[in-house]
């Protein structure tokens, strides 16, 4: 029998990120009277709450995923829904209708609604990746999938700097405050460890802060109270021809189940991601080569000369692989979660990162030992109680949560060790990478400063020797010595917050929480790092963050759902300074508390007269977040403008603020299709920049001084049919800044003093299309599951006037060229495996940019091309004079590529040459394109 | 002696005195040329390189070489080059980065049959007081100056706790202008004019005893042993030391002065004093082969450089060309493609031949292949 369900989602900005909760109505089927007293309860937990006068249930802290919900009254055949998706962030409406039975009948099973076209009752705008789509997707990382959301593309939300979003993992905000502007998301999940990742870029609510343009909420898996159930996973390109092999392996391990000697309901969950990679970052040229097509005339001529005289000097290291870039991954991850009582429950996660590998730099191209190098190591502890209660009509949920994040990044030279000595099996090193001198750099820096002593290891960046120029690329490549920098920046933070909610059957939500949230922060940055006497910059400081909100959710006018909610944020820097760094006896500051006050509104309703099938939402939000704290401290780092200027660190720093409004609409244009119109502006301002301030000549400080606007139209627009899922979306949007020019003196130029122009990020159009097909789609009974993801976009601008490049005239047609990407995985189920009971199997075929194109992704900004200006050229020819003397054949200096006429010496006028082809070559593009083509295969086995 | 090795020793003694009495029809013999006569050039330096040494392995070849671009030793430094060719390197860097304090230099390498101890004579030119230099210009034209030995043993491992040995042999104090030459002098004119060096080092196969060249004549050495140097007899003017692989032998090159000059000069200055040199013109050199005893076993005739192979053959340079004296009929065949070359230096192998050669900037590095591999 079929029963009538009504499924819905309400925005429910829950700081209790890992649970949702389910509100809804019982009803007698035939007279659609409220029925009271039935009892409702979440299939497999110990949650359950019984129906008012007005049928009306509500139940608080259910877990995410989908789960099954029972209502039985006594004189009723008893109804459960099955496949009912909850959701950490959004309320689950559910309306149940209970056929009379004078005696007891077996149950009826009904199933839930899969997916939502549209969502009336929720005002933010969101999207939701869920576990299925999760592991069916072309993706190594769940940042690949962030960015199926419209107006999400490469890290930057809605045209915001990159770090101008939140991350959270089961509500636990994990952002890198350091040094999130340029190293994005502080910790990373295995995919097959997430529940769902919702992905929200408008109207978020008055829980989340930090945030001026996003937030990322993962929710993690937990394992089933039935059985243990997992799934092992290996895919490898090690088979692929050459142009298609990039040295990637990776293995996967994951299991969940109950822990009954722990106590009835307990679960564990784990995950293992390990993956190997012989080119972390390949890119769709390999080492590419500069190409006479690609620069000006006068370049092009020397290219030209090369290729004529001495071809094998012209690229002689061009490659379909880039080199040096080896490197590995290491994701673990574990949750327990622990009913304590009937209502109160305790999880425990704990998720550990390793990222590490060679950086390739030209410089170092043919430099056989010694590489640059980093390693990122991440760790999160978790600690949650959650209290529950559900009575007739109500909902109490309070959660004590707290957290230690640790994230230490280290940049430095890589042992050879690494490489030659270390423990692997296959393509995967077991350890960490050793760095040269890693003790000393890490050793207390007051013994540092004592002992004035060199980075133990590091050797000064010598002669070309041994290159393909041999000494003619002196000053050029580098392949003796090593490179020259050791840096790491390490943070602790402790966090603990308290949220307390309250629901009501009506819909009604009342919520507020707060939570500090207290920092040590490492920064060390040492140049010339082979020179006993130079010195490191080192800082180490306390910063600390605490914050509070409250908000309301409540109905109006019918179907109208209105949220408001107000948040307070607070920050110090810790870093105390002196007011006149030439002045020695200048006061010390203590910087005070930083305050902002936010208040958040969010409407949404469907448009009457549509039956539901039409919506719209509204949003004003004010937003902000606390700097990147790196930029309390000296330092070069992009800021929204790319100036990529070194300036003295402002410990009094504001905060970066915003205002945003939206408008939406969307539509079920047939019972499979929806799609949804938004409208949004957000006003930034008080940015951090490197600029200088209007009216000033020499303050390198940085400073709040940029703002800008952003406003885009997003189209989105999914659909469901039996065989095929569709998740599309477009993006059109204009990010403006308005500052001061990085190199203008607006003193002496007062016209060109303030200016406006495209931010770095401003993506103009952007489209993503994710395509399901049969079993990726939901359809069980077939063995081929297709997942194709496509997606289009423009480029970014190329910010030359921050470079002190071109005149702003230029700027709005100085844009990088589209970019477009097809992606896809392809599996097919092969039933049980042999000799393994209980086990299922499949093969998956991998690939990206299958399409095989370039993709330009950066450019030049002194030129805006893949090459150098003459001027560039010439510095570097004129860098060397000829040696005096012919260089013979066993000199380290003599290289056989460039004794043109085979006489075993290298005379003036072959250097020359030899030079140049030294110079072309290194300016090559390799970095300037896309992601590499790439195909994998992989076996799966689900036990 | 174990009896084989006696045995050995008295064929090869007899034979290689059948080849003294058969050297002078070597022209006659070109016929039977030794070897594939395929070359290939080592090195290009424009400065001198000569006495090539082959490492254990014959994977490399240590030499000297004179204003070898980029390193500190502009009269010689050790190299090592791969003995297919390549990239040379200095055998001793630290040794070129501390010679701010004089103008020493580096000849005549020879690796321990271990492998791990190199020998050879760091030579440092000494500031002697001379009656005429300076004076009127006569003086720095003839005047070779006096420089100083030694026979420096060192580890190839600079991390090596093991110190250095040396033993110095030239003669300190001895000023050249006092009216006359010994032959030591003549023997460094030689070099200088000539561009090759008569100081040379050969380790015994037993790895702990050298015997080397001071220019006069033939020390025995043990250099762990802490006892000086023996002279061994029957070695007067002896140069070029070579053992033969069996231990029992040594063969080397005696110096035979033939015509001289005598230069004198009347210093410039017009004070009553003048110097007078005399100098060897032609220097004849006679294969002589002795026991470490210094028994005298036979003198196969004129050449210079002579070196032993792995098979007991002797290789030497004799009119301007490469010869090789086999070891069990005592015929000496020119070795293909060895014509100008000195020094030579079989592979431990014996597969191929690395000798010295003018080529474009001066002496080179070259190797012949003996045998095909």
């Amino acid at each position: 029998m079929w029963l009538p369900l009504l499924l819905g989602g309400l925005a429910t900005p829950g700081a209790a990120q890992t649970t949702g909760s389910i509100l809804g109505q019982v009803v007698e089927q035939g007279t659609d009277r409220p029925l009271a007293g039935v009892s409702v309860s979440v299939v497999g937990t110990t949650l359950g709450t019984t129906t008012g006068e007005d049928g009306r249930f509500v139940i608080a802290a259910v877990p995410p995923g989908e789960r099954a919900v029972r209502a039985e009254l006594i004189g009723y055949r008893p109804v459960v829904v099955e496949n009912l998706v909850v959701r950490s962030t959004v309320r689950t409406e559910l309306r149940l209708e209970l056929q009379t039975a004078p005696v007891e009948l077996e149950g009826v099973r009904v199933q839930a609604e899969r997916i939502r076209l549209i969502e009336p009752e929720i005002s933010t705008t969101h999207e939701v990746i869920r576990a299925r789509e999760l592991i069916a997707l072309p993706i190594d990382e769940i940042a690949e999938a962030v960015e199926l959301t419209p107006g999400v593309s490469e890290g930057h939300f809605r045209g915001g700097r990159i770090g101008q979003e939140i991350y959270l993992i089961d509500g636990f905000e994990t952002k890198n405050q350091f040094e999130a502007s340029s190293q994005g998301a502080a910790l990373e999940l295995p995919p097959g460890a997430l529940e769902e990742v919702e992905v929200i870029t408008g109207g978020f609510g008055a829980q989340y802060g930090s945030a001026l343009s996003g937030v990322v909420s993962y929710t993690t898996r937990r394992g089933s109270t039935d059985q243990w159930e997992g799934r092992a996973a290996a895919h490898t390109d090690e088979w692929a021809p050459g142009s298609l092999w990039r040295g990637f392996t990776g293995l996967s391990l994951s299991a969940g189940g109950p822990l009954a000697f722990l106590g009835a309901g307990t679960t564990l969950y784990a995950d293992v991601l390990a993956q190997a990679r012989a080119e972390a970052d390949p890119r769709a040229r390999g080492l590419a080569c500069l190409e006479a097509g690609d620069v000006d005339e006068s370049v092009a001529t020397l290219i030209r000369q090369v290729e004529a005289r001495a071809p094998g000097l012209h690229c002689p290291a061009a490659s379909d692989h880039l080199p040096h870039q080896r490197g590995d991954k290491l994701i673990g991850f574990a949750r327990l979660d622990r009913p304590l009582t009937s209502n109160l429950s305790l999880v425990v996660t704990l998720l550990h990162n390793r990222d590490q590998h060679e950086l390739y730099t030209p410089e170092h191209r043919y430099n056989s030992t010694y590489q640059l190098g980093q390693r990122t190591r991440g760790s999160l502890a978790t600690a949650l109680l959650d209290w529950t209660r559900n009575v007739e009509g109500h909902a109490w949920h309070v959660s004590l949560r707290s957290s230690y994040t640790h994230i230490d990044r280290y940049l430095g030279v890589v042992d050879p060790w690494t490489f030659d000595g270390r423990a692997r099996l296959g393509a995967l090193g077991f350890g960490s990478f050793r760095f040269l001198g890693e003790d000393f750099v890490r050793s207390p820096i007051e013994a540092q400063l004592a002992s004035a002593g060199s980075v133990p290891g590091y050797m000064a960046p010598g002669s070309a020797l041994g290159s393909p120029f041999g000494i003619a690329a002196n000053g050029i490549f580098f392949t003796s010595g090593t490179p020259d920098i050791a840096n790491y920046a390490r943070s602790g933070v402790f966090s603990a917050d308290l949220t307390g909610e309250h629901l009501r059957a009506n819909g009604m939500i009342l919520r507020s929480g707060a939570s500090a949230k207290l920092y040590r922060v490492e920064s060390y940055e040492r140049t010339l790092a082979h020179l006993s006497g130079s010195t490191p910059n080192y800082a180490r400081f306390f910063p600390a963050v605490v914050s509070g909100f409250s908000e309301a959710r409540f109905g109006a006018l019918d179907d109208m759902t209105i949220s408001m909610g107000l948040r307070v944020d607070a920050f110090r820097s810790g870093v105390s300074f002196r007011a006149d760094r030439g002045d020695f006896l200048s006061p010390v500051i203590d910087p005070a508390w930083e305050v902002s006050l936010m208040p958040r509104v969010g409407l949404s309703m469907p448009i009457p007269g549509t039956d539901g099938r039409s919506a719209v939402r509204f949003n004003f939000n004010y937003v902000s977040q606390p700097p990147d704290f790196r930029y309390f401290l000296d330092t070069a780092i992009g800021d929204s403008l790319r100036t990529d200027i070194r300036r003295q660190g402002n410990p009094q720093l504001s905060f970066e603020r915003g205002v945003t409004y939206e408008a939406a609409a969307s539509h079920m244009l047939s019972e499979d299709v929806g799609a949804g119109l938004t409208y949004f502006r957000k006003e930034l301002r008080n940015l951090v920049t490197g600029s200088l301030r209007i009216g000033e000549t020499g303050n390198p400080q940085y400073t709040t001084g940029d703002f800008g606007t952003v406003q885009g139209v997003e189209l989105s627009l999914r659909a469901q049919l039996p065989w095929a899922t569709v998740r599309g979306g477009y993006a059109l949007s204009r990010a403006l800044g308005v500052t001061s020019g990085a190199q203008n003196d607006s003193t002496a130029d007062p016209d060109r003093a303030v200016i406006e122009y495209p931010l770095a990020f401003d993506r103009r159009h952007s489209a993503d299309v994710a395509l399901y097909l049969w079993q990726a789609a939901g359809m069980t009974d077939s063995p081929w599951s297709l997942t194709l993801v496509g997606s289009a976009q423009s480029g970014y601008p190329i910010s030359r006037l921050a470079a002190g490049g071109v005149g702003a005239d230029d700027l709005e047609t100085a844009r990088l060229p589209w970019s477009t990407v097809l992606d896809a995985r392809l599996a097919r189920d092969f039933g049980a495996l042999p000799g393994c009971g209980g086990c299922t199997w499949r093969i998956v075929a991998d690939g990206r940019n299958l399409l095989g194109r370039a993709n330009i992704v950066a450019l030049r900004r002194d030129t805006g091309g893949l090459g150098p200006a003459i001027g560039a050229v010439n510095a570097l020819l004129d860098d060397v004079a000829p040696p005096p003397v012919p260089i013979p054949a066993e000199a380290p200096g003599y290289s056989a590529a460039a004794d043109l006429n085979d006489n075993g010496y290298i005379e003036a006028d072959e250097f020359r040459l030899a030079r140049t082809a030294a110079v072309l070559d290194r300016f090559d593009p390799s970095l300037f394109y896309g992601e590499a083509r790439q195909l994998r295969l992989g076996l799966e086995v689900k036990f | 002696m174990r009896f084989a090795t006696f045995v050995r020793a008295a064929v090869l003694a007899a034979v290689l005195g059948t080849a003294c009495r058969e050297i002078d029809v070597l022209g006659e013999s070109e016929q039977f040329a030794w070897g594939t006569g395929a070359t290939r050039q080592l090195t290009y330096n424009l400065g001198r390189d000569g006495e090539p040494s082959w490492t254990p392995d014959g994977d490399s070849i240590y030499y000297s070489a004179e204003a070898f671009p980029g390193l500190v030793g502009e009269r010689g430094v050790l190299l090592a080059i791969p003995a297919e060719g390549g990239t040379a390197r200095p055998v001793f860097p630290f040794l070129h980065a501390t010679q701010a304090g004089g103008p020493a230099y580096h000849v005549a390498p020879a690796v321990s049959p271990d492998g791990e101890r190199v020998a050879y004579v760091d030579i440092t030119v000494m500031a002697v007081p001379s009656m005429c230099v300076g004076e009127g210009g006569c003086g720095a034209s003839i005047e070779p100056l006096l420089e100083r030995g030694a026979i420096v043993v060192r580890d190839r491992d600079e991390s090596s706790a093991r110190a250095p040995r040396t033993h110095a042999f030239v003669f300190p104090g001895r000023a050249p202008n006092t009216g006359g030459l010994d032959r030591a002098f003549a023997y460094i004119d030689e070099f200088q004019t000539a561009g090759r060096v008569g100081f040379s080092i050969a380790w015994a196969p037993d790895g702990e005893r050298l015997v080397f060249s001071d220019g006069i004549r033939l020390y025995l050495w043990q250099p762990d042993s802490g006892t000086p140097p023996q002279a061994l007899p029957n070695s007067e003017y002896g140069v070029h030391p070579t053992w033969s692989p069996d231990g029992e032998l040594i063969a080397f090159t005696r110096q035979q002065a033939s015509d001289s000059v005598d230069v004198s000069c009347i210093c410039g200055s017009g004070l009553p004093r003048s110097a007078t040199r005399r100098l060897f013109i032609n220097v004849r050199g006679e294969l002589t082969v002795i026991r470490p005893d210094g028994s005298v076993v036979s003198q196969p005739g004129i050449g210079v450089d002579p070196a032993f192979g792995p098979d007991g053959a002797l290789y030497a340079s004799s009119v301007g060309r490469l010869i090789r004296i086999d070891a069990a009929t005592g015929q000496s065949v020119p070795v293909a493609g060895g014509e100008g070359g000195y020094s030579p230096a079989p592979s431990p192998d014996g597969s191929h031949l690395a000798f010295m050669k003018q080529g474009t900037g001066g002496y080179d590095i070259w190797v012949v292949e003996l045998t095909e591999r």
